[in-house]
């Protein structure tokens, strides 16, 4: 883990929730894992106000240490988060969309709302991508961008940098 | 189960019969007046009948008995219960006995064994 | 009447190769079809090919006699004759009409599963081609044909394992079950090669009068080879468990009712070759016992539904190994047939839980399905039921007499200690499944949608059921065995499966209500992790080994090659060895007076000495 980037807050909290994922999958059944979560969760509350920072950091080891030896060997992942059973599964099934622009206009008649508006969403596109290329690199550092988070729209009137990408997303489930 | 094995492969290793192999004693020793046994299918029934080379023993005559029975109630395949349970009973004689056969080749080993070590303390 | 049989017998699996082909071609033929089409095609064709094959069957009754019927010659030439010929015997006949009766309620049931699928013509193509080739390995008479289903079976899984193609481990997975079924395909080419060298022929009944010595250990090897790698025997099986990423109908298809039994039904079909060949059997029985031992153990602690009924899959295939090793092919055939029932059913209903819990696989989200889904469930209770080997489902008349067979047999104590504790560890995890799935209330997410309104999910269930329910004593009323099962043991050896599985239950009950108290959550043991990373086997043989080849690769070629010959003794050798000569050269050619004179010197007595001895 990236621990150096951390502060000792965040590396607590990613500890609490960790611990209480493997806690879900060690207590299969929900009271039984209530109250173990409780009791968890008192033992860190115990320990919330500690202000001298070698003890606290002393006992954030030792839990890291006592979450490795208790962990789950098969945590249960959600389904459709990497490791999950069904994660990327209909990736195969998703087109680009560009493919829609290369459709007949006969067969891009049979929809004539969505590409209608399709159009509209290109104009606007075609107006606003300079923009959002500025604000891009206005915000972007010179040695290359600090997160992968893009930035909102910080003027009035002015759309979000690359919103293309999420108007136009692939569905995830085919139909 | 186990006691077959603990005698052949741990405390009666030299006396143990192989089943494989022909016995080695006469089977008139100690009972003169048995018989050797007798089949009754004849060979040319059996061929007719085309039973493979295992199922040529001495209960074939009640197999073929089966298997006719079972041929003349096609397609009802519950029939021959009859037939079928005289087979499997000879059969179980069959297996019974040479359980015994078996029993009996290993005590005479025993016997043998003993016999020789007397011989030899005398 | 022979003639008669014959005939009809070989029209009969033409007909069934016709129908199933017929949706195939008919895509082929026509450019774009409607999006089921061939779904209507591919029901159809296989419910006609089901009553075929059950008329061949009911043929087959009158006539218990094996029976080739070559149909046309393929290659004749001077040394080697092949022709296509279809074998009928009990095997192939019995076979057919339970793999076709299988897949056509799998079939229906994926018209429910798969329906969003956009490609949905295409995953009925391919499980008809499946099924072709199943029929064409099942009735072939010769190497070539049972090699060439064979292999359209290995193709058909490596395909429908990687069905989305999209994801990661789902590629990962099929070139897995494509690499270990290599190495059995090795195993069947190597014996295939054997029997053309050695005997100068590839048909079946032309191999059966070789004469049985010791030599013949090498190809029946290399047959158990290609039984392992396809019927995932221990060491070649974690490719089971990894096909799982394919979805919920091919499991339950390909790796559970048809495709895996195939290499036990090779060893069935190969087994007068083996059978006076006590090494042989033995490898069989030992092997098996593994197989359906360490399957068991693995089937204990997963949490993902799917394996769980994966191991169990394989457990069983382990167990079909050891009625091999028995000389018992007979009832490993029987247990091919009646575990293709309720195996098929058991991974239907754990599909049908999937769907309708949105993909959920995980039996810790599951619960209270006995409420929410009664059919399904009890459905599902029918076919553990079955698995276990309770009386009277199907599963009790071959998997009790296998075990009986092999308790009251003559053979390694090990083997019948290990398969006995499977049987209990059967026990235990199906009861487990059971306790998790069904029992209790509900862990799902509070959005669940599901419903049993929909007849085509329910309808296949509820006659693979049915199925689960009669056919055992069907089957076990049709076959005449070849070879007498054993029927005379004592009532404690009659009764030990039972026994087993039943003292396996009880505890699994104790544990079960165990886990539902306020206990501590126990800290993680030894045996639990080693039941949980599957026996550490896929680490050892998918991370270590590789690792170390990679290291010493990294060795070899960096400190060996480029180090060691291409630098020290290449071109640094080279330099070190001039590297004097050119300092020795050029110290004495530095412009300085003395070692010239010296040289002078030298040359000059040099000189005079030759001079002095070439004169006098």
């Amino acid at each position: 883990m990236a621990s150096a980037y951390l502060t000792h807050q965040q590396k607590v909290m990613r500890l609490y929730k960790k611990s209480l994922r493997h806690l879900e999958s060690w207590c299969v059944f929900r009271d039984k894992y209530r109250f173990y979560a409780c009791m968890l969760r008192a033992r860190f509350d115990e320990n919330k106000n500690e202000k001298d920072m070698v003890k606290a950091t002393k006992m954030l080891r030792a839990g890291e240490e006592e979450f490795w030896a208790n962990q789950h060997p098969q945590p249960y992942i959600f389904p459709d988060s990497p490791g999950g059973t069904s994660y990327e599964r209909y990736e195969c099934y998703k087109v680009p969309e560009w493919v829609l622009d290369y459709w007949h206009p006969s067969e891009k008649a049979m929809y004539p709302d969505y590409f209608s508006k399709r159009e509209q969403w290109k104009k606007l596109r075609m107006q606003s991508w300079d923009k959002e290329v500025a604000q891009l690199q206005a915000e972007t550092p010179a040695d290359g961008p600090k997160t992968e988070a893009l930035p909102p729209a910080r003027k009035e009137g002015d759309l979000p940098p690359l919103w293309w990408q999420f108007v136009t997303r692939p569905r995830q489930h085919p139909t | 189960m186990g006691s077959h094995l603990v005698r052949r492969y741990i405390t009666e290793r030299d006396t143990e019969p192989d089943p494989s192999r022909e016995f080695e004693f006469d089977p008139h020793f100690g009972f003169p007046e048995r018989k050797e046994r007798v089949m009754i299918a004849s060979q040319e029934q059996m061929n007719l009948a085309q039973l493979p080379l295992e199922q040529r023993d001495y209960c074939a005559h009640y197999l073929l008995k089966f298997l006719k029975c079972k041929r003349d109630n096609w397609p009802n395949i519950f029939a021959c219960k009859h037939e079928r349970h005289d087979w499997d009973y000879c059969e179980h004689q069959d297996y019974v006995m040479r359980m015994k056969e078996y029993e009996r080749e290993r005590r005479l080993q025993l016997r043998k064994k003993r016999i020789e070590a007397q011989a030899k303390a005398a | 009447m022979k003639l008669f049989y014959a005939c009809s017998a070989s029209t009969c699996v033409v007909l069934i190769l016709l129908l199933l082909l017929y949706p195939v071609i008919l895509s082929f033929i026509r450019s774009k079809s409607p999006k089921f089409e061939i779904y209507y095609h591919s029901v159809i064709a296989l419910g006609l090919s089901f009553y075929i094959s059950m008329m061949l069957l009911l043929l087959s009754l009158i006539l218990p006699i094996n029976m080739t019927v070559t149909i046309l010659p393929w290659t004749n030439t001077d040394v080697f004759d092949m022709d296509i010929s279809l074998q009928f015997d009990l095997y192939s006949v019995m076979f057919m009409p339970v793999a076709l009766y299988v897949t056509w309620q799998i079939l229906e049931f994926a018209y429910t599963y798969m329906h969003a699928d956009p490609q949905i013509n295409r995953f009925f193509k391919y499980l008809l081609i499946f099924m072709t080739a199943m029929i064409i390995f099942v009735t072939a008479n010769n190497l070539l044909q049972l090699f060439i289903g064979w292999e359209i079976m290995g193709i058909m899984s490596f395909l429908l394992i990687g069905w989305w193609h999209g994801r990661a481990d789902a590629n990962i997975a099929a070139l897995q079950a494509m690499i270990y079924n290599r190495v059995g395909d090795i195993g069947l080419i190597y014996a295939m090669a054997w029997f053309a060298i050695i005997h100068n022929s590839w048909d079946i009944q032309h191999i059966f009068q070789l004469p049985q010595n010791e030599k013949i250990n090498l190809p029946l090897i290399a047959l158990i080879i290609a039984a392992t790698g396809k019927s995932a025997q221990f060491s070649l099986h974690p490719w089971l468990p990894s096909a799982m990423e394919g979805p919920t109908p091919v499991s339950a298809l390909l790796h559970s009712s048809t495709m895996v039994v195939a290499g036990i039904f090779l060893l069935v079909r190969m087994n007068p070759l083996m059978e006076f060949n006590p090494t042989i059997l033995t490898i069989c029985l030992c092997l098996g016992a593994l197989t359906t031992f360490f399957s068991a153990l693995c089937a204990l602690t997963q949490n993902d539904i799917k394996k769980i009924v994966a191991f169990s899959t394989s457990s069983q295939l382990g167990l079909m190994m050891v009625a091999i090793g028995l000389n018992q092919p007979d009832l490993a055939f029987l247990h091919i047939c009646t575990h293709a029932f309720f195996k098929a059913l058991l991974f239907l209903c754990s599909g049908s839980f999937i769907h309708s819990l949105n993909g959920e696989q995980d039996i810790r989200k599951m619960g209270g399905m006995l409420y929410l889904m009664p059919i399904t469930s009890s459905c599902f209770t029918l076919s553990i039921l079955s698995l276990m080997g309770v009386p009277f489902m199907t599963g009790f008349f071959s998997k009790d007499t296998i075990l009986e067979a092999m308790s009251a047999s003559y053979v390694n104590i090990w083997a019948i200690t290990l398969t006995l504790m499977a049987t209990s560890f059967t026990a235990v995890y199906s009861l487990r499944l059971i306790f998790f799935v069904l029992m209790g209330r509900p862990r799902t997410k509070p959005v669940s949608t599901m419903n049993e309104h929909d007849p085509y999910a329910i309808k296949p269930l509820v006659r693979l059921a049915v199925a689960s329910i009669i056919t055992g004593c069907l089957l076990v009323h049709y076959m005449v065995p070849p070879k007498m099962p054993v029927i005379t043991m004592p009532p404690i050896l009659k009764l030990a499966a039972l026994i087993v599985s039943l003292i396996g239950f009880v505890i699994a009950l104790g544990l079960a209500f165990m886990a539902n108290k306020q206990l501590k959550p126990k800290p993680p043991s030894g045996p639990h992790h080693f039941s949980n990373m599957l026996g550490f086997f896929p680490t050892i043989i998918h991370r270590f080994i590789p690792k170390i080849i990679l290291t010493m690769a990294q060795k070899i070629a960096s400190k060996m090659i480029d180090q060691t010959w291409l630098k020290k003794t290449g071109p640094k050798a080279a330099s070190n060895i001039n590297k004097p000569l050119a300092t020795t050269t050029s110290n004495v050619q530095r412009g300085m007076i003395k070692p010239y004179i010296t040289l002078f010197l030298l040359t000059l007595t040099i000189a005079g000495i030759l001079v002095y001895f070439t004169i006098f």
